[in-house]
């Protein structure tokens, strides 16, 4: 594809937020936040995004320890309920409910990100714009679901669609990505974001559609002793550990320069990563 | 401060270019690739090679493509020789034309992005002054990168240099010639991101130290071009050339100098004058826009002159316009993009839609060392100084004569620095080792940094500077003659008396601008003063050297001019003959070389 | 209808021989139409001729002089007063140098630091291509010419590799943008030992499609597009 010539003589310097368009979109929040406006005028959005993108990252790594804690206290259903009366009110709910933007941000910018990288999709404008537009829906959606309260809608079913869209969209990246000479655990982060895309955000909003699925021990405990959920849960912990392990390993590469510290950092990542995620896998399969 | 200047440390490589430009890198390159391992190191202003004044060159390289149905090698000959006002020296013209259309080919093969023609071949374009059938049509003959030609001919040479493993030694600057016996061993070298002072020892010195034109108001070049080249030459005693030759462009962007370069009229652009009338047609019927520099840069002013310019309402400085606006849309997408915007960045123009404002600036030198058709510099008019080479603008061989052609230079560059590359290394099979470093020195400059450090003089740098900017301009510029040049220079060495009182304001030698400005205007004071004895001797018209008081070209002059200055202001004229080989040889064609007329 | 600005450089200085940095305000008077050079040029004329800063061409074609004017790397002898004023609304700027290499003096980097990574891609054909039958030069269809010589107008400037998010380990964007058009070149061979650095771990991994690059990049080269290019293994 011949990329066209940006703009005839462009005056670049005249223009403040290049091939965005979006700080027109967002032009209130910017001209509010100077900080925001600085990095927009001098690296543009996609260098804001990017950095959004590692932040929420990190806020749902950190998020998944926190998690796998929690569910731990499922091996004592009693402990686990009260814990849940804890959290049970309108603060905690608020939390849960802000989770949902770094999750959705840094799904569907991580969707942004494979198509832009490899699959050609490089009108970034528009999909920067798409990211914020469906971010938005799914946190005003999820937020009118948490307000309705308690819907029974068939787990069976719902799963079934999540599991099939994670499939393609993993499928449809990794054909994309096989061929290529990217190292392979690069391509897995791609793979698995692909995975986990319907994956988290079908979980999250699953959670609170059925609220006592996510919050009520003994629908949680019935839930989880079916098979196909241990399955699935199984995989859901490995990837999200794989990816956010991975994720962290390149974010120790982009800053430290020592090799012998970096190998450290690595195996340290890893240990932790490794044991969370063997205690999650232990979790679904042993209650 | 008392810190004695010393040598901190000595290189020995087998041979040191100084001025890694377009030129000296090719010719690095070649005695690379024809002697494997050769140990070189090639010295640069600037802070990395890439960064030399080749990387702005826009339009073209002029070479005939054997393959051309119509282009022949003896119309490019014929027109360096009209263009130069006859004044170039024919064995440099028939082996530097001839050799063209090789060197384009090894640019090509060592990776240089030339812009192609739908079968895939390089492309060619038109340029000022390369005409077919002695001076009929226009002949398709510069090739060219879009519009960096310069730029990616600097990236080719650099890289290949690269390749070979030569040595940089970058934001330096060589501040004396080393000689022993009359043979040039190396030179000191001032490495400015350290403020210490190296010797480089080698077998054979390559000089290719580029132009020298910031002694005028409104000029081209880049800011490293201060002439230092030449000053080193007048401080070693040896000659230079034809300084009197100084091209103006006609087309520079009001203000900043930087170049409209000819591509731009070389695809169709019409200089107009405040009535809008396009005048070129009025001086040269045939070539119009496309004639020569130094005519076109003389209609502009006389046009200016009579009244007929307009002024620049924020550089308050006199221009006519360039006219693009019937140039069509995708010309300006694909072939001219990055000149146009220039005028955008600089002056907030819309070349598309709205008129240009452009004024002669200055550009190119055609003198400098004196060489022979091998690239080894000269003692006098036959002499040579052993191991000491030269090529690119800083040399004359002269391919140029009183005036250039558009396209020539690049062609020059890399096809003398090829051949001073083939010369050293031949010169190396047998060549002697350097020895050690003189008694003497570094003591010259030491001496010069050492007043620097220790004057307390009350003259400013900026005021000396821009004096000289304004007398060179008005008094040595396109137009000159005998009182003017007299005036100017009394007013130079005026200028050179300020110039001993001034003070620095910080003492320190690492990376400090201050002391290396000084000597700088130095050179610029001592360059200056030879262009104007050399403009003064001179009393004809020859290309660019353009004398009001005697506007006619004369068959008493025809010769190159020598200059040596040993001391400020003395300066010593002899001759070169000018070579007639290709009209002795009484070839085909050969009465085209003879004295001719040059109209267009 | 020439207007003067009234303008307050910070400019960001250090003193090699004392070691000390610090910021330093100068205020100065300007016509609308000078750039950030010529700004420099009238401190050093006629405020302070200690402060040291680096041009070459002053045409922007070289790359020697880029800087960080409030935040954004740039070629300043592009830079017109009057477009920076209405680029970043303000009549007081920050002026720092690049940050890929360490500073030796107020605004003067040490480049050859910075090149040294440039030099890993090795800007040139490393195994030439046999010559086209007919002699001559390679031939080469302008369409795919066309498919890679926006990346080959890069001058080194640096600004891009400043702006990215990465700036460790990493070859930066210039430098693998060097190497993307060598491998696009039909003319060079040496396609695997090309491959190896791209994907090496300096590489296309460090990238995170921040797309800075792109859009500081003075000759508007679109870096993101070419490195993606990498990632999707399609040079094409
Ligand atoms: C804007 C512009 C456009 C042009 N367009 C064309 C064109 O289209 N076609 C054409 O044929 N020609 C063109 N020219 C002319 C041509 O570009 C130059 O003549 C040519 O680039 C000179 O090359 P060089 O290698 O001799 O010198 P340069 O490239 O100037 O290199 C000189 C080198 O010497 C170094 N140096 C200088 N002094 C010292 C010192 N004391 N110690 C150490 N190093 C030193 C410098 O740092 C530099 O590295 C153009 C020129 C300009 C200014
Ligand atoms: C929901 C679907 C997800 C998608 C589509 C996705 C996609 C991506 C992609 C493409 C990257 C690579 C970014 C880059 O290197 O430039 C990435 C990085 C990362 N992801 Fe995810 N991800 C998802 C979920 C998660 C989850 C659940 C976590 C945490 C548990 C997570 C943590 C991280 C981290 C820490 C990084 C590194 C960020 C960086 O390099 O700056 N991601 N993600
Ligand atoms: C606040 C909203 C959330 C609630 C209420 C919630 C609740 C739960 C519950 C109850 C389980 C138990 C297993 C099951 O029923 O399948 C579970 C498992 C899991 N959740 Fe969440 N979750 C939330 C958000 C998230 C997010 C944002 C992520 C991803 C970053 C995530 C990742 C997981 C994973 C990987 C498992 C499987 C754990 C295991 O196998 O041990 N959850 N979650
Ligand atoms: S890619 Fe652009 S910003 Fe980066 S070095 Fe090259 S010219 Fe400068
Ligand atoms: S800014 Fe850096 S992250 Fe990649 S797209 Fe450009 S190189
Ligand atoms: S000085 Fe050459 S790009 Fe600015």
């Amino acid at each position: 594809m011949v990329r066209k010539i940006k703009k005839l003589y462009g005056l670049q310097m005249d223009i403040s937020v290049q091939r965005t368009g979006v700080e027109a979109f967002f032009i209130g929040i910017l001209e509010r936040s100077e900080w925001l406006s600085y990095y927009a005028r001098s690296r543009g959005w996609g260098f804001i995004m990017t950095w959004a993108h590692r932040i929420a990252g990190l806020v749902l790594a950190l998020y998944m320890l926190f998690h796998i804690y929690t569910l731990s206290a499922l091996y004592e259903p009693a402990a686990f309920a009260s814990k849940m009366k804890f959290v049970d009110n309108f603060i905690f709910s608020f939390f849960e409910w802000a989770l949902a933007v770094p999750v959705i941000f840094h799904a569907l910018n991580g969707a942004r990100l494979i198509l832009y990288e490899v699959f050609r999709i490089r009108n970034d404008a528009i999909m920067i714009r798409w990211v914020f537009v469906l971010s938005a829906i799914y946190i005003m959606t999820l937020a009118l679901v948490m307000l309705m309260g308690n819907q029974e809608v068939s787990p069976g079913f719902f799963w079934l669609i999540v599991a099939i869209a994670s499939v393609i969209s993993a499928t449809i990246v990794y054909k994309r990505l096989r061929h290529t000479q990217n190292g392979t655990l690069w391509k897995l982060q791609r793979v698995s974001g692909a995975l986990l895309l319907p994956l988290v955000s079908g979980h999250m909003f699953f959670m609170h559609l059925n609220y006592r699925v996510g919050h009520d021990v003994d629908t949680i405990l019935a839930r989880i002793s079916a098979p196909g959920i241990k399955a699935l849960d199984v995989a859901f912990v490995s990837l999200v550990f794989f990816h956010a392990g991975f994720g962290l390993y390149t974010i120790i590469g982009d800053y430290v320069e020592d090799s012998r510290i970096r190998k450290g950092l690595t195996v340290l990542i890893s240990f932790v990563l490794g044991v969370f995620a063997y205690a999650g896998a232990k979790i679904v399969l042993s209650i | 401060m008392g810190k004695k200047l010393r040598i901190d440390s000595v290189l020995r490589p087998e041979v040191l270019v100084i001025g890694a430009g377009g030129a000296g890198l090719r010719c690095a390159a070649e005695i690379c690739e024809r002697r494997p391992g050769t140990a070189v190191v090639a010295v640069t202003k600037v802070y990395s090679p890439q960064k030399s004044h080749t990387s702005t060159a826009q339009g073209g390289m002029a070479a005939v493509d054997p393959n051309d149905p119509v282009d022949k090698i003896i119309y490019h000959m014929f027109d360096t020789w009209k263009g130069s006002d006859c004044s170039s020296d024919q064995n440099i013209i028939k082996k530097v034309c001839e050799s063209a259309w090789e060197q384009i080919l090894w640019l090509e093969r060592h990776g240089m992005h030339f812009s192609r023609t739908e079968e895939g071949r390089i492309a060619k374009r038109p340029f000022g002054g390369h005409m077919l059938d002695f001076g009929e049509v226009k002949a398709f003959r510069a090739c060219y990168e879009a519009d960096r030609t310069g730029k990616g001919i600097m990236d080719t040479v650099w890289a290949e240099s690269l390749k070979h493993g030569v040595s940089f030694l970058n934001q330096s600057v060589a501040t004396e010639l080393l000689f022993r016996n009359g043979r040039c061993i190396g030179a000191v070298v001032f490495m400015e991101q350290s403020g210490k002072f190296a010797a480089v020892l080698a077998k054979a010195t390559v000089m290719a130290t580029g132009g020298k034109t910031r002694m005028y108001q409104v000029s081209s070049n880049c800011r490293q071009n201060t002439g230092d080249g030449l000053a080193l030459m007048f401080q070693a005693g040896l000659p230079v050339m034809d300084l009197e030759a100084v091209q103006f462009h006609p087309t520079g962007i009001v203000g900043p100098g930087i170049l409209a370069s000819e591509a731009l009229r070389g695809e169709g652009a019409i200089l107009r004058n405040k009535d809008d009338e396009p005048f070129m047609e009025r001086y040269a019927p045939t070539a119009k826009d496309l004639a020569p520099r130094d005519l076109v840069s003389r209609c502009i002013m006389t046009e200016i002159r009579e009244g007929r310019g307009c002024i620049h309402p924020d550089h308050k400085l006199p221009h006519v316009w360039l006219d693009l606006r019937h140039i069509p849309e995708h010309v300006h997408k694909t072939r001219i993009q990055e000149v146009c915007g220039f005028f955008c960045k600089f002056v907030g123009v819309q070349p598309q839609h709205e008129l240009c404002p452009v004024t002669p600036t200055a550009h190119y030198q055609m003198g400098g060392a004196p060489t022979n058709e091998f690239g080894e510099v000269q003692k006098d008019d036959r002499q040579i100084v052993p191991g000491l080479y030269a090529c690119g603008e800083f040399a004359a061989a002269s391919l140029h004569g009183h005036n250039r052609l558009g396209t020539n230079s690049l062609l020059e560059l890399i096809t003398m620095g090829k051949v001073v590359g083939e010369r050293v290394a031949a010169y190396l099979h047998d060549a002697q080792d350097p020895g050690d470093v003189p008694q003497d020195g570094g003591q010259r400059v030491f001496a010069q940094f050492s007043r620097y450090l220790e004057s307390e003089g009350k003259e400013h740098y900026a005021e000396i500077r821009d004096a000289l900017r304004v007398l060179m301009t008005e008094k040595v510029g396109v137009f000159r003659n005998e009182k003017g040049l007299t005036d100017a220079i009394e007013e130079l060495k005026e200028l050179k008396e300020r110039a001993a009182h001034m003070k620095l304001a910080s003492k320190s030698l690492v990376m400090n601008q201050e002391p290396l400005q000084f000597w700088e205007l130095n050179h610029l004071l001592d360059v200056s003063m030879v262009i104007a004895y050399c403009a003064l001797a001179r009393k004809e018209s020859r290309g660019a050297h353009y004398r009001e008081d005697y506007p006619e070209r004369s068959p008493k002059f025809q010769y190159h001019t020598l200059a040596y200055m040993t001391e400020y202001g003395n300066v010593t004229l002899a001759n070169r003959p000018i070579d007639m080989s290709i009209f002795e040889a009484r070839g085909e064609h050969y009465e085209r070389f003879g004295i001719i007329e040059r109209k267009y | 209808m020439s207007q003067e600005y009234d303008l307050t450089l910070k400019i960001s200085r250090y003193d090699p021989d004392t070691r000390r940095s610090w910021v330093q305000d100068y205020r100065l008077e300007a016509c609308r139409i000078l750039r950030f050079v010529d700004l420099f040029r009238k401190i050093n004329d006629e405020q302070d001729a200690t402060l040291a800063w680096n041009s070459s061409c002053e045409h922007g074609q070289c790359g020697t002089c880029g800087m960080k004017i409030n935040g954004k790397p740039l070629l300043t002898c592009e830079l017109l007063v009057e477009n920076a004023v209405k680029l970043f609304k303000t009549q007081s700027f920050t002026v720092e140098p690049l940050t890929i290499a360490p500073v030796i003096r107020d605004l003067v980097i040490d480049m050859e630091r910075a090149y040294e990574r440039v030099h890993l891609v090795k800007p040139y054909i490393i195994q030439p291509a046999p010559q086209h039958p007919e002699g001559d030069e390679y031939r080469i269809s302008p369409q795919v010419l066309e498919s890679y010589v926006e990346a080959t107008r890069c001058v080194n400037c640096f600004c891009c590799a400043t702006a990215c998010v990465t700036q460790k380990n990493y070859l930066g964007p210039n430098a693998m943008l060097a190497n993307i058009v060598r491998l696009m070149d039909p003319r060079e061979t040496a396609k695997e030992e090309r491959m190896d650095i791209l994907y090496s771990g300096q590489g296309t991994p460090r990238c995170r499609t921040a797309q800075a690059c792109s859009f500081v990049c003075p000759k508007e080269i679109d870096i993101a597009h070419f490195i993606a290019l990498a990632k999707e293994g399609n040079f094409g």
